[in-house]
């Protein structure tokens, strides 16, 4: 579909709209330093005498029974329980003379013996706000020190200027997802629909209508349009009819018709991804909450087995839903998974138990398999051969975008309402995604289509005795999911919701990932496009992402993470179109003997193996080495994986000769991104 | 230290802060008021119920709860109190007893207990109370006494409270005073629940991995334990390195000679812990948990009122210990050991002060 209309108008609500925000926020933090910050820094110091006193009433209780306030036992211990409960309170220090006896929180606030060094603004160690409460009457002199910290007035200035940021690209986003919709429907699609007309009114074929009826402008040219033809065909009765005929009218409407559908499911499908997304910085730890000891199975792998079966059922499902969607119709299939996974998420977010959770999440899966895979025959079935790589990347950019917006969204409506409630809203949404689909996809299926056969385990090992493709499928894809799922579906959002960032923030980071995917990959497809190169791309990827899991593994620090994170979607962008044109090129025979469709299944199949691994291995790591050693482990299987690859690439030959002019057709596959 | 869960100990102060009457009642989970009584029901309206107390002193905190607990269910009794200082004594005043026609005899601590009911497997009615709900208080373990088949169902017309916390609590609670390594029991071998509870304590000592020393009281020459050997056992037990002294629901030890062993502790430098609260109050034991006995005395009326409405036949009453304790604390003795409480024992703690 053309879309330069669109993207005109996009690129201009996008201006205005960061524009605005962009002023909003500048007003924001102004009113922040002038308004909010006097008020602020007092409160907080008030906060800590607050939880001071508590201690001091304490500590008073033992003097005035006779204790001596320097010999006091266990001071730590009740230092420690009132810093657990106000975890805004960075340290509490109690100083008798002039030396700590008891001491509990950050330590960069304590010296030795005394408290660090106070700043010219008279914060300790240059973060901390001190307050002082003195202890006992008479005596030796003792002082309890509350430290809350300095920066926190920055933090959350810092914090609602990023929330805004994200906000902005999710704002762009959906913008884009908004204008793809209502202009492809309601103008793009009409207006070729008149051109259309006007053609063959130009090639003297005068039977063939606008049919617009819509009471806009657009519908008033339409109409416009047929009158004019009405008129001409009137004048022309008696003119010899050409060797068109009205046959063909239906069929260029049909055509028309189902673009204007692929956008509408488009939409669809985004809102049915976002269900999934919105979870996504926060499954782990939710499963983790739910954790009851299997006994002979340690921790960290019973908290990876959902998301592991989630992968499992979602590769297994997804052949046979295809199956199904293409006996039953599409729309049967969309509207029964969509079902299943509004009743999973539903499920998930009631489960009392990790039982509960794990069938609901297995439904859920199933679920997806087949939304995906009947949206994806749709498409397919929708469009001719030259239009289908293009309604297929149309129709997974609603994914990718979900992958951008989902965590940012997610994040916030979960530190608003919870975990639970989160995943009501996601089965709410997969509901209205369904609602859509149930409008959009027609009822009966194609009807006379071949049936795709399925796969076949013979298939598999023809596959597998060409080098290529192992090292392609195993040693690169394979370990692409494997790193997304383990690194950023398990790991990361564990270690950060231990190192107590926020939910907000963990989304942010998410969303790091499937930025780069959406601005990097375009690039690299055409620069690979381009060079005709495939290997460097996969190796420089693969090194990418072992790199990125060790910078992961280095410490749970944002900047660091967010550096990783964004790596690793450098990594995936690098090896995500080159992969499929490779395949493409490795496996001319494969091609030609099993079909297009098998040799991309199977690959999209043990792909997915990937994925499915990921969560255990992760698991065994972590219950062995903790978070850094298992990031750590994660970066060196990803790095033996790159080396396999590059010498199973080399043992096999070099570049074999690729039919280049069936290089656009991997294209016509699943969608990049793998929304599980 | 950090192995005593907050939890149990902060459930201890809740149990210090009992209220009196029915809601104390009510605090230990035992059916209150549920009672209706039935027209033949002493103590309501017609005459009133007829209870005979044997208790080795008028003034026990088990006695005074249960007048107290009866008198404010609104029930009127007629409660006579008999001091008993020797159980052997029991057996010659069955005759008189039962020739008062009691609807309910009440028996404080386990040797007049088992002097009165005697043992369920060999319960002779002439030598026996057979005849007359019996409801105990403060025995430490009724069923190893053998004085009930089980707590749940008694099993015969005999129920009653215990005072004890379970041994796993009460060594909880004293590791988190100090992470103590060696620790001694001072007891009676001639006492019989004593025997019980001594082991009960070293094999809880074992699981915890402390090293626990057993400090019995020898026998005189006449075979009986002798209690004047108590300072030099004490000593004994602290040049082997014993770091406390445990003190059970012991009538030698506890009850008649705590203020001994509280002297002895103090001398040779060691803490001292006790499971019953008197021995507390009354000599300078550093600490214990305890279930305060005029709690203990409350809930053993609450059983003897469900007897005497005929709510419940005493056969079907379980034998129950309150599930809440006190931690109490003499400040002196802490000072004087040099010993101070963590600060997380001491906000919930009793503080016991020298009179």
């Amino acid at each position: 579909m053309e879309l330069s209309f669109i993207k005109r108008l996009n690129w201009l609500l996008t201006g205005l709209v960061s524009v605005l925000m962009l002023v909003s926020l500048v007003v924001q933090t102004s009113h922040f330093n002038t308004l909010f910050r006097p008020q602020a820094e007092p409160e907080l110091a008030r906060k800590a005498e607050v939880v001071g006193s508590y201690i001091v009433a304490q500590i008073d209780r033992a003097v005035s029974l006779g204790f001596e306030v320097e010999k006091l036992t266990g001071v730590d211990e009740i230092l420690a329980d009132a810093l657990a409960v106000n975890p805004d309170v960075n340290y509490i220090a109690l100083m008798v003379g002039d030396r700590i006896t008891a001491f509990a929180g950050a330590a960069d606030a304590r010296l030795g013996d005394v408290l660090a060094a106070r700043d010219a603004d008279g914060a300790v160690a240059g973060r901390y706000i001190d307050a002082g409460l003195t202890v006992g009457s008479g005596g030796v002199p003792a002082v309890l020190h509350v430290g809350v910290p300095a920066g926190s007035v920055e933090s959350a200035l810092n914090d609602m200027v990023f929330d805004l940021g994200s906000v902005l690209i999710v704002a762009i986003l959906l913008n884009i997802e908004i204008l793809l919709l209502v202009v492809g429907t309601s103008v793009t699609a009409p207006l070729q629909r008149v051109g259309d007309v006007l053609h063959e009114g130009a090639e003297g074929r005068l039977n063939m209508r606008t049919g617009l009826r819509g009471r806009d402008e657009v519908g008033h040219l339409g109409r416009a349009i047929d009158a004019a033809l009405d008129g001409l065909r009137r004048m022309d009765e008696t003119a010899p009819r050409l060797h068109g005929d009205t046959a063909e009218a239906p069929v260029a409407g049909d055509r028309i018709t189902s673009m204007q559908r692929i956008s509408e499911l488009r939409f669809a499908i985004f809102i049915f991804a976002l269900a999934e997304e919105l979870t996504r910085t926060f499954l782990s730890v939710y499963i983790k909450d739910l954790f009851e000891p299997v006994p002979g199975l340690s921790k960290e792998l019973v908290i990876g087995a959902p998301i592991a079966l989630f992968m499992l059922l979602w590769a297994v499902a997804q052949p046979v839903a295809g199956n199904m969607s293409e006996r039953r119709g599409r729309r049967a299939v969309f509207l029964v998974g969509a079902g299943l996974s509004a009743l999973g998420l539903l499920g998930s977010g009631l489960a009392t138990d990790l039982v509960q959770l794990i069938v609901a999440r297995c439904l859920t899966a199933v679920g997806y398999a087949s939304v995906f895979i009947a949206a994806q025959g749709f498409v397919i079935d929708a469009t001719g051969p030259r239009r289908r790589a293009g309604a297929i990347a149309l129709y997974a950019g609603g994914i990718l975008t979900a992958g951008v917006c989902g965590p940012a969204i997610g994040g916030v409506v979960a530190d608003q309402i919870g975990f639970r409630m989160t995943f009501v809203v996601s089965a709410a949404l997969a509901l209205a995604a369904a609602f859509m689909a149930w409008r959009v996809l027609p009822r009966h299926a194609g009807g006379g289509k071949v049936l795709t056969r399925g796969l076949r385990l013979r298939d598999v090992g023809v596959c597998l005795t060409n080098p290529r493709f192992v090292a392609l499928t195993v040693f690169s894809a394979v370990p692409a999911k494997f790193g997304l799922t383990a690194l950023l579906f398990f790991l990361l959002p564990l270690a950060l919701d231990d190192s107590g960032v926020s939910q907000s923030w963990i989304g942010r980071v998410l969303l790091l990932y499937w930025l780069m995917m959406i601005v990097v990959s375009p690039l690299v497809a055409h620069l690979s496009d381009r060079s005709g190169r495939r290997t460097p791309f996969l190796a420089i990827g693969g090194v990418i992402a072992a790199g990125a899991a060790y910078v992961l593994s280095v410490s749970a620090t944002l900047p660091l993470t967010i550096t990783g994170v964004a790596l690793l979607g450098l990594a995936h962008a690098l090896v995500n179109s080159p992969q499929m044109a490779l395949l493409a090129e490795s496996c001319v025979r494969e091609r030609s003997t099993l079909g297009e469709t098998t040799v991309i299944g199977m690959f999209r199949l043990i792909e997915r193996l990937g994925s499915v691994v990921a969560p255990f291995l992760a698991g065994l790591f972590l219950a062995h080495y903790g978070y850094h050693g298992a990031m750590k482990g994660i970066g060196i299987v990803l790095a033996a994986c790159v080396a396999v690859q590059l010498l199973l690439l080399a043992v096999s030959g070099g570049r074999p000769s690729a039919d280049l002019s069936q290089a656009d057709l991997p294209q016509a596959d699943l969608p990049q991104k793998d929304p599980a | 230290m950090t192995s005593v869960t907050r939890r149990s100990l902060l459930l201890g102060t809740a149990g210090a802060l009992l209220a009196a009457g029915p809601a104390a009642a009510a605090a230990t989970g035992a059916p209150s008021g549920a009672a209706v009584p039935g027209p033949a029901a002493p103590g309501r309206g017609g005459k009133p119920a007829n209870i005979i107390v044997l208790t080795p002193r008028k003034d026990v905190g088990d006695v005074l709860g249960f007048r107290d607990l009866l008198e404010s269910m609104g029930m009127q009794a007629k409660i006579d109190v008999r001091e008993v200082q020797q159980a052997s004594a029991v057996a010659g005043m069955l005759p008189d007893i039962r020739a008062a026609k009691p609807d309910l005899v009440l028996t404080v601590f386990t040797p007049l207990t088992l002097a009165a009911v005697g043992r369920y497997d060999e319960a002779d009615p002439s030598k026996f109370l057979t005849d007359i709900p019996v409801v105990f208080t403060s025995v430490t373990d009724p069923v190893a006494s053998r004085i009930v088949r089980s707590l749940e169902q008694p099993g015969r017309a005999v129920t009653g409270t215990r005072h004890i916390a379970p041994v796993s609590v009460q060594l909880k609670t004293m590791l988190a005073y100090r992470r103590w390594k060696k620790i001694a029991a001072v007891y009676n071998p001639a006492e019989e629940n004593m025997v019980v509870a001594v082991r009960d304590l070293k094999e809880e000592a074992a699981r915890q991995g402390v090293e626990f020393i057993d400090g019995a009281i020898p026998r005189d020459g006449a075979g009986r334990p002798n209690p004047a050997a108590i300072p030099d056992i004490i000593r004994e037990v602290a040049q082997a390195g014993a770091e406390l002294v445990y003190i059970g629901p012991d009538t030698l030890v506890a009850s008649n000679n705590s203020q001994a062993v509280a002297d002895a502790a103090l001398a040779n430098n060691i803490a001292t812990f006790c499971s019953t609260e008197l021995p507390i109050r009354r000599s300078g034991l550093l600490m214990g948990l305890v279930s305060p006995a005029i709690n203990v005395g409350r809930f053993a009326g609450l059983k003897a009122y469900d007897i005497l409405t005929g709510a419940r036949p005493a056969a079907a009453i379980p034998v129950e210990t309150l599930n809440r304790f006190s931690l109490l604390l003499r400040i002196n003795t802490a000072k004087r050991l040099d010993l101070y409480p963590p600060m997380r024992l001491l906000n919930i703690a009793e503080i016991v002060k020298d009179a």
